[in-house]
């Protein structure tokens, strides 16, 4: 996976299928991801904020990890997978 | 022998499971010949931990052999895939020797807040079916099913429902092994893998247990296990054979303890890990990602090595008498001294002074591969109160900083100006 950590604007849902929170699409540099499913979420911390990850598929199956911080309330585009 | 379960999961019966057999008679397993009810423990091992995770996060790695690892030269694999392990790859490898045992390995570097948070969840699943969760590592647990089973729960049914939450919370697999102690259904939870379940009765001991090479036991690693071949020990059943008195003579009381073990008793019980004592010791150690000869270099390591040791005691709450500090050279020769404080000790100043004064002390023949710090003789904070004022105020700066750390990360704040880039592994 190539490291990153560009700010991105994501669309999410909350509550959804029983989630807490679901990143749905984002757009970076420019161009709109629409997502099709998480395949992976787990929280971490920066300092005392929590720092929520998902690990998210687009409809070619690439792979994606954002990261929401909950204390500033900034996404960022962690990583990318490419499918190869 | 069918059972009629009053288990909660729609009545299922006992179904026979590997390991569950008739008596084979003469043997004494189980719980060391004490009169009470049997226990019923669960040891459940995540299969191929960190690897699994890595490949439910990014379904582009599922079925390719895949190491998680640094992939550098100095890096070591943590964990292989399944589809790695079948090349051969071993956690421990180098780098180097897993890519030649499997050229088309992919090398995942480690994500220990992924894996952490994934363990909290898997905590909370166990939590579901007994509060009795004692955590052995971040990949496995022990669970106390004893009360459940005593009111009529079957084991394998509360295995199976744990099995299915884990695949259906985490898309992970397990092995869960089911004994009457924490040895044997550590034993048993071996015996299949991956998605295993394996009860092991007192009674099946004999025909399972003590073919096994005596390395099978938790507590016998490849030292002990060579030791043992000496003796003419190769299997557990030897070992459980083995005269008592010659193990305690050259093995000292730990001999007694895995005589007991090989015989399938141990009387340990599982302590949730909310109520688990204290640690012994607190230690940090780094490969370095070169050998480093020079000394200015070396202080700079273990400055770093003294802060984070010190956060972490503080944070318990705890301060140490002993410092030990680690060397290994290149050719994996390791070493330690030691140094005793008068008083107990949780300030990272403190701690990295002591540790540049065994580095100035200590002669080295070679570059430094590794180089660790370790407190131990842990007490509780504090118990000795200070009235020198250059003392209160180093600890209200060591708390500033602390405070500044906890709210903005680690090393926001640190000891020092030099950082250790180009030698921090």
């Amino acid at each position: 996976m190539t490291e990153l950590n560009d700010v991105v604007q994501v669309g999410a849902v909350f509550g959804r299928d029983g989630k807490k929170l679901q990143p749905v699409w984002f757009a970076w540099r420019g161009r709109p991801y629409r997502l099709t499913r998480a395949t992976y979420a787990w929280s971490g911390r920066d300092g005392q904020a929590r720092v929520h990850h998902f690990s998210v598929l687009d409809e070619q199956g690439n792979c994606y990890e954002l990261t929401y911080h909950a204390e500033t309330m900034v996404w960022r585009l962690a990583g990318v997978q490419e499918v190869t | 022998m069918a059972e009629t379960a009053r288990s909660g999961f729609a009545g299922e019966r006992t179904a026979p499971v590997a390991g569950a057999a008739g008596s084979s008679g003469g043997a004494n397993p189980s719980g060391g010949g004490r009169a009470g009810p049997e226990r019923t423990i669960l040891h459940c091992d995540m299969n191929a931990f960190f690897a699994s995770v890595e490949q439910e996060a990014n379904p582009a790695l599922r079925g390719r052999p895949l190491a998680v690892g640094g992939g550098g030269p100095r890096s070591v694999v943590c964990t292989a895939s399944y589809e790695a392990r079948a090349w051969g790859v071993k956690t421990g490898m180098t780098a180097g020797q897993a890519r030649r045992q499997c050229p088309d390995l992919i090398f995942v570097p480690p994500d220990f807040e992924k894996y952490t948070d994934t363990c909290r969840r898997l905590v909370e699943i166990y939590r579901e079916v007994t509060p009795c969760v004692e955590c052995f590592s971040v990949d496995e647990a022990f669970l106390d099913a004893t009360a459940l089973v005593a009111a009529g729960h079957v084991p394998e049914a509360l295995a199976r429902r744990i099995k299915e939450r884990i695949r259906g919370e985490v898309g992970l697999r397990c092995s869960i092994g089911i004994a009457p102690n924490k040895i044997l259904a550590k034993l048993a939870s071996d015996l299949q893998k991956p998605d295993g379940l394996v009860r092991v009765r007192p009674e099946d001991v004999p025909r399972i247990v003590w073919p096994l090479p005596v390395n099978a036991l938790c507590g016998i690693g490849p030292r002990l296990a060579v030791a043992f071949s000496r003796m003419g020990v190769e299997t557990l059943g030897q070992l459980a054979a083995f005269p008592v008195g010659l193990l305690r003579e050259r093995f000292g009381i730990y001999g007694e303890y895995l005589h007991e073990w090989s015989a399938g008793r141990d009387r340990a019980p599982v302590i949730p890990s909310e109520e688990a004592g204290p640690p012994v010791s607190i230690g940090h150690s780094v490969t370095l990602e070169r050998d480093v000869g020079e000394r200015e270099r070396q202080v700079q390591v273990l400055l770093r090595l003294s802060e984070m040791v010190g956060r972490r005691a503080r944070a318990a709450g705890l301060a140490g008498r002993t410092l030990a500090v680690t060397f290994r050279y290149p050719d994996f020769e390791t070493f330690s001294r030691h140094r005793s404080f008068g008083d107990p000790v949780d300030d990272s100043s403190l701690i990295f002074e002591v540790a540049r004064s065994v580095l100035a002390a200590t002669p080295l023949r070679a570059p430094v591969r590794l180089l660790g710090i370790r407190l131990s003789k842990l007490e509780p904070a504090g118990r000795q109160a200070t009235l020198f004022p250059e003392a209160v105020r180093r600890r209200a700066l060591v708390q500033a900083m602390d405070r500044v750390n906890d709210r903005y990360g680690e090393f926001s704040l640190r000891w020092g100006a030099a950082g250790t880039e180009g030698v921090w592994g």
